[in-house]
């Protein structure tokens, strides 16, 4: 008829791993809430991303922790979910009506700096890029490895985005 | 100016910070368990909790909110079996604040709004603002209140409005269709190629949807067709409605 859940046994399994993996969120929170403020231009739509990335992770947190550097792993993540869930709500558009999918935001407490608006107009990916760029202070090379693009298409959404922020600033004064 | 140091400067600003909720940690965890619970079992809605404290919001428009302590009795561990057979039991939990409540509380000073629903019916809509749209009648409501179609009148709940959270979930009217093209009348093969992502649980394709509100598509199936389309937030009360059609 319908679903039928197994027993708790698989739940828990790993024993300690579930409290690491709880340090783990404790510890590394406020710093990804930031993240992905920045990614997303949002602060409801960073929890959004936050919690979906560190939920998968969870669930695989022993296989997360055998690659090394679990912190940079979900910064990725973010990064490249933020990116697709955009593709995938564009997809969704003709339902779910987004005339302004893009600028869609909320009250925030940087509404006023123009060049946080401006940033936040990009497109996702070439706002990715600006953060990984300012934020995390990373490399071309190191941008598209986390964004598993060319380093060429890294170099060309980057001075996009740049000419944007500067034509946006330019035109407000 | 230099746009460079800027962004450096903006990017590191105070203001940049998002205040979690006290219990995130928790939150979190649970639903890394549920997620892992989902991946070994067939299993249909869940529960996510939104994570993010709303004084955010809240403090912008020069007021504060304090909410509620939650209870972690009510953490959505307790929600897994919220499945098609939910109505059976009396172990759906309502999430003590969700993200459509902090949305909502936005909106009633601002444009914000999960701008997420069938035509200009959207989650989160009070009933109120259903009621506006002039595509439905209120129905008789149970926890929810529920609203059918003008234009289809035989779908039982066809809108369903939980206390606090707005509208929580969806049905589309016999002639609607998402935006892929999929309707009633759909077969299980076309809906699998259109939304792959999905899985099966019990009688219904379920596929969760990401964006501004956590939400799912629930296709009900007979004989590998599509008799009937849902669209809910995976917050959603109204479990007893919900399972009705």
């Amino acid at each position: 008829m319908t679903a039928v859940l197994p027993g708790e046994r698989a739940t828990d399994r790993g024993g300690g791993t579930t409290a690491d993996f709880a340090d783990f969120v404790r510890m590394s929170l406020p710093g990804l809430l930031r993240y992905g403020h920045a990614l997303t231009g949002n602060p409801h739509d960073a929890g959004d991303l936050v919690q979906s990335v560190l939920e998968k992770v969870g669930a695989r947190w022993a296989a997360v922790l055998r690659k090394g550097e679990p912190l940079a792993y979900v910064r990725r993540s973010m990064a490249n979910a933020n990116t697709s869930r955009w593709r995938r709500r564009r997809r969704e558009d003709l339902v779910a009506e987004f005339p302004d999918a893009v600028a869609a935001a909320g009250h925030d407490r940087l509404e006023h700096e123009p060049l946080w608006q401006a940033l936040r107009s990009l497109p996702p990916r070439q706002r990715a890029v600006v953060v990984l760029r300012f934020y995390d202070g990373l490399s071309e090379a190191e941008i598209a490895r986390a964004l598993g693009v060319s380093a060429g298409t890294v170099k060309s959404q980057n001075s996009k985005a740049m000419a944007t922020l500067r034509a946006r600033l330019g035109d407000s004064g | 100016m230099n746009i460079e140091e800027e962004l450096g400067r903006l990017l590191h600003d105070d203001r940049l910070e998002v205040r979690a909720r006290p219990d995130a940690t928790e939150l979190v965890v649970a639903g890394a368990r549920r997620v892992r619970r989902r991946r070994t079992a067939v299993v249909g809605a869940v529960t996510a909790v939104a994570l993010v404290a709303s004084g955010w919001g809240v403090s912008t428009l020069g007021g504060s909110l304090s909410l509620p302590p939650v209870d972690p009795a009510v953490l959505p561990t307790t929600t897994t079996t919220t499945s098609t057979t939910a109505a059976a039991g009396g172990t759906t939990v309502a999430p003590p604040h969700t993200v459509v409540e902090t949305v909502t509380v936005v909106v009633t000073q601002g444009p914000t709004r999960p701008n997420v629903g069938y035509g200009s019916v959207k989650f989160g809509m009070t009933e109120q603002e259903v009621a506006a749209t002039g595509l439905v009648t209120a129905a008789a409501g149970g926890e929810c209140a529920a609203f059918t179609w003008k234009g289809d009148p035989g779908t039982v709940n066809a809108v369903l409005v939980a206390r606090g959270q707005g509208v929580v979930r969806i049905k589309l009217p016999a002639d609607g269709k998402t935006s892929a093209g999929v309707g009633v009348g759909s077969t299980l093969e076309r809906v699998r190629a259109e939304y792959p992502a999905g899985e099966l649980a019990g009688s219904s394709y379920q596929v969760l949807m990401t964006g501004d509100v956590g939400w799912m598509y629930v296709f009900v199936l007979d004989a590998e067709r599509v008799v009937e389309i849902r669209m809910q937030r995976l917050t959603a009360d109204c479990a007893q409605q919900g399972a009705q059609r």
